[in-house]
């Protein structure tokens, strides 16, 4: 592992096994490279496994990593990362890229970045690939003070909602669509505070009932899957986007730490007073084991709970299966 | 006398580049215009936060190439051919960054890397200065300009940049560590566009402008008659997170039309054989002027360049601003002898450029007199449009039974009033040839009309003198009065000689003994009621009437 890489062997491993094969199965189907949007770090690891597939980046590049974004921090960070896309545009190997200078959240929310010059955050080209990571432990939300000096508070998936909003918006280039979403087991945002207190509705609060009895990660990656999974499939269809999220894979990131993988397939479908078709029930996924990784493969996830579902192990014949796929790709 | 590089200070570098670049903006230019020299199809300038990069796909540059750009005021150019010529364009972001790299990639096939730490540079000159202001340092000490190039500008020299660390033909200029107040005057997305379309030779824009492609090739077509070439380059501007193509900045919506301008005018300014480019122009379709005043008439270009402002063109005009400010165009010099001036407000002096002039107010006064010819012809089909309508009005109350001779007369007035407008208006021959046709047609239907009344009046009179003596002292004051009855009299007749002669015919008495058998025989007996009868009658008046 590189000094000051924030890639676990199992990171490395989904990104090379996991998500790389989706990104080219996507960039194949779509007959183009993808546009990234995320938070590749300095050294933009995932990028440099994924490059022959990208074509335009747009990154987000907080100055220190974990800690609430400060003006007197360095920018070498930044400075480092658009040294490097910038080597890769020359390379050929990009065809464009921006750097902003922040946490998503707070840039893609606030509309403008913490850069001298407060770049403007401008969203122009349908995103075929995004690739978040909400596994620092940042609590949610974050706070900042916009042009006027008001201070807002920002929530870490008010800025998914927005980012689809966004692209909802946009004109039609590619309608297919791969979002990948990292969070840490601990994750304990104001949001997901919320959805404990008050669930939306009978089906997740007896979910929520069930997982009363298990305690630690077990209990709370369960919760997070069941927050973020209930999330997507409010937020897609709201913005015209049919989605399939494949099975959530637990893994150990750096020091151990227990992150959570999702892998949602998103389809941008015509408006409708229904919303989109959803061809995926909530509990289909909540009922799937968690995948994970033993000795270099994928496995299905023993665990102390009641999933029952064994799933498949293939990324790319995990979605060609789906009806989603089925319906909506194929 | 002999002189030494000592002669030449380093600080030339820095008072030239001050003075030739004053705006940050026109390092973007220089560099643009390499490429557009390099014969570029596609460029691409990205202005971020920490960076400056200019793409292109021309030529590109081997070392030899390289090396020679860093040659102040020398150029290998042919100021006749390229814009860049005067050799220190290179150095245009002196003041505007720290450093410049330049990979290229020409006819070698191999990339090659030039960089200039100009930080290093200012920082020794800054040093120096600061030296200077407190007598630390004698002149002998200055440094001069050669060691400073020396010291901070390398270039790599051929195989020590591999083939992949820049895989394509053409230059990639990298402008980094730029100045924040340079950066925020660049990053001001519309008044960059602003600036570099008019100074770079941009494409016309295909989606927006309806003869965008009709005026490229156009020009393209006339000047390659003339075997000079019409250059022009597809520009993408990135401005941190926006990017857009960039085009020459006509639109249909600029002209007072919803769909379409005019047709755009295309004239040659030439002088016998010599040849010095081509001006079009498309005029506002309404008579006034442009409502967007960056574009109100004629602006100067060479090889992308504006040359002065609009206005400067104004005089060449005969009538001046009054239909100038209703055309927008060009007028795109390709002739190899007329150079822009240093400050690019005018053309170098010297007698081509008397000639191009001489011949630009030819060209100009026919773009006046297309103008003043559509003035004519748009009033003119604004008056036809009245008079057609004052026509149609005499036509609509035209009854071709009227008894009044008195209305009848008064038609025949407005009629020759009408008449008389149309024949001045055809006599006027400054207007287009369809009005012309327009204004005979109205005259011919309005002399058919004229002709009927007259018709109509001849009727009456005859009829006037022909009257039997029976008829009633009251239906003659009723005549005479030209009280107009309106509508039809639901009057019943009690025979058909009293029919025949309310409708004016003479019925002497050996016809009216005739009238009254038929009566009697075929009239009376097909009628089963006297009501049917009165409808029989009135039923034959009608059919005489129509006949």
């Amino acid at each position: 592992m590189k000094r000051g890489s924030f890639n676990s062997e199992h990171k490395v491993f989904i990104r090379e096994n996991w998500n790389k094969p989706l990104i080219k199965f996507l960039s194949k189907k779509i007959n183009d490279r993808l546009i990234y949007i995320g938070l590749p770090s300095s050294q933009a690891e995932d990028l440099t496994h994924w490059i022959e597939f990208i074509k335009e980046v747009i990154a987000f590049q907080c100055r220190e990593y974990g800690k609430p974004s400060d003006s007197s921090q360095s920018r070498a960070g930044i400075e480092a990362l658009e040294e490097f896309l910038s080597r890769l545009e020359r390379e050929r190997k990009l065809d464009n890229f921006i750097v902003y200078d922040g946490y998503l959240e707070e840039v893609v929310l606030k509309g403008f970045d913490n850069s001298p010059n407060n770049i403007k955050f401008e969203q122009n080209s349908v995103i075929t690939l995004y690739n978040l990571d909400f596994c620092n432990d940042i609590a949610s939300p974050i706070e900042y003070i916009d042009r006027n000096g008001d201070k807002h508070k920002v929530y870490k998936f008010d800025a998914i909602r927005s980012l689809l909003r966004i692209q909802q918006g946009l004109s039609h280039v590619s309608d297919k669509f791969l979002f990948l979403l990292t969070i840490h087991c601990s994750y304990k945002g104001a949001e997901l505070q919320d959805f404990l207190n008050n669930p939306p509705d009978k089906q997740i609060a007896e979910y929520l009932a069930t997982y009363r009895h298990l305690t630690g990660h077990e209990r709370n990656a369960r919760i997070i899957r069941l927050f973020i999974c209930y999330q997507i499939a409010r937020y897609f269809p709201d913005h015209n986007f049919s989605h399939k999220i494949l099975p959530i894979i637990k893994y150990k990131g750096l020091n151990g730490t227990p992150l959570l993988h999702f892998v949602i397939l998103g389809t941008k479908t015509q408006p409708s007073a229904q919303g989109a078709p959803v061809y995926q029930p909530l509990n289909e996924v909540l009922d799937q084991k968690f995948i994970s990784i033993e000795a270099e493969e994928f496995v299905n996830l023993d665990s102390v709970l009641m999933e029952k579902d064994i799933v498949e192990l293939d990324p790319i014949r995990l979605f060609t299966q789906s009806k989603t796929y089925k319906k909506l790709w194929a | 006398m002999k002189l030494t590089k000592f002669d030449i200070g380093a600080e030339i570098i820095s008072i030239i580049t001050k003075g030739m670049y004053p705006d940050p903006k026109d390092a973007l230019r220089e560099y643009i215009q390499n490429g557009v020299d390099a014969g570029a199809s596609e460029m691409m300038v990205k202005i971020r936060q920490q960076s400056i990069v200019i793409e292109d796909n021309g030529i590109g540059m081997n070392y030899e190439v390289l090396r020679k750009a860093v040659r102040v005021g020398i150029s290998d150019k042919n100021p006749t051919k390229n814009v860049g010529f005067m050799g220190i364009g290179i150095y245009s972001s002196f003041h505007l960054c720290d450093n410049l790299t330049i990979f290229s990639r020409g006819s070698e096939n191999k990339p090659n890397r030039l960089q200039m730490d100009f930080g290093k540079m200012k920082g020794i000159l800054s040093d120096q200065k600061t030296k200077r202001h407190t007598n630390d340092i004698s002149s002998e000490k200055l440094v001069d300009l050669q060691t400073l190039l020396e010291d901070c500008i390398s270039l790599t020299e051929n195989g020590d940049l591999k083939s992949a660390d820049f895989p394509t033909k053409g230059t990639r200029v990298e402008l980094s560590g730029i100045e924040t107040e340079f950066y925020k005057a660049l990053s001001d997305y519309s008044e960059v566009a602003t600036y570099l379309r008019s100074v770079i030779p941009l494409k016309f824009d295909i989606k927006n402008f309806s003869y965008a492609e009709q005026i490229e090739n156009k020009i393209r077509e006339i000047c390659e008659e003339h075997n000079q070439t019409f250059e022009v380059v597809n520009l993408t501007l990135q401005i941190n997170g926006l990017t857009t193509p960039l085009y020459r900045p006509y639109k249909d919506s600029d002209f007072n039309r919803t769909d379409t301008p005019f047709e755009p005018q295309f004239f040659k300014i030439q002088r016998e054989r010599e040849f010095f480019g081509v001006a079009w122009g498309c005029l506002n379709s309404t008579r006034r002027i442009l409502d967007n005043k960056d574009l109100r008439g004629f602006i100067l270009k060479k090889q992308g360049f504006s040359i002065g402002t609009r206005e400067s063109l104004v005089k060449f005009f005969p009538n001046r601003s009054t239909y100038f400010d209703r055309y927008s165009g060009e007028v795109i010099i390709v002739n190899t002898s007329l150079l822009p001036n240093a400050s690019r407000n005018d053309l170098e002096y010297s007698p081509a450029r008397s000639r191009f002039f001489d011949a630009l107010a030819e060209v100009a006064e026919q773009f006046d007199e297309i103008a003043a010819k559509f003035q004519e012809t748009d009033k003119a089909n604004e008056q036809l449009s009245k008079i057609g309508q004052e026509l149609k009005e005499q036509l609509g109350t035209y009854n071709e039974y009227e008894e009044n001779p008195e209305e009848l007369v008064a038609k025949i007035v407005s009629i020759k009033s009408i008449q008389e407008k149309l024949g001045k208006r055809i006599k006027n021959k400054n207007v287009d040839t369809s009005v012309i046709r327009t204004a005979e047609v109205l005259l011919a239907d309005a002399k058919k009309l004229e002709h009927a009344i007259q018709q109509r009046i001849k009727t009456l009179a005859t009829k006037q003198k022909q009257k039997p003596k029976t008829k009633s002292k009251v239906e003659l004051a009723k005549n005479l009065s030209g009280i107009v009855v309106k509508g039809r009299e639901s009057k019943s007749y009690e025979s058909l000689y009293e029919l025949l002669v309310d409708m004016d015919f003479s019925v002497d008495e050996d016809l009216e003994k005739v009238l009254f058998i038929i009566d009697e025989m075929f009239i009376q007996r097909a009628a089963k009621n006297k009501a049917e009868y009165y409808e029989l009658l009135l039923a034959i008046q009608d059919r005489i009437q129509n006949e």
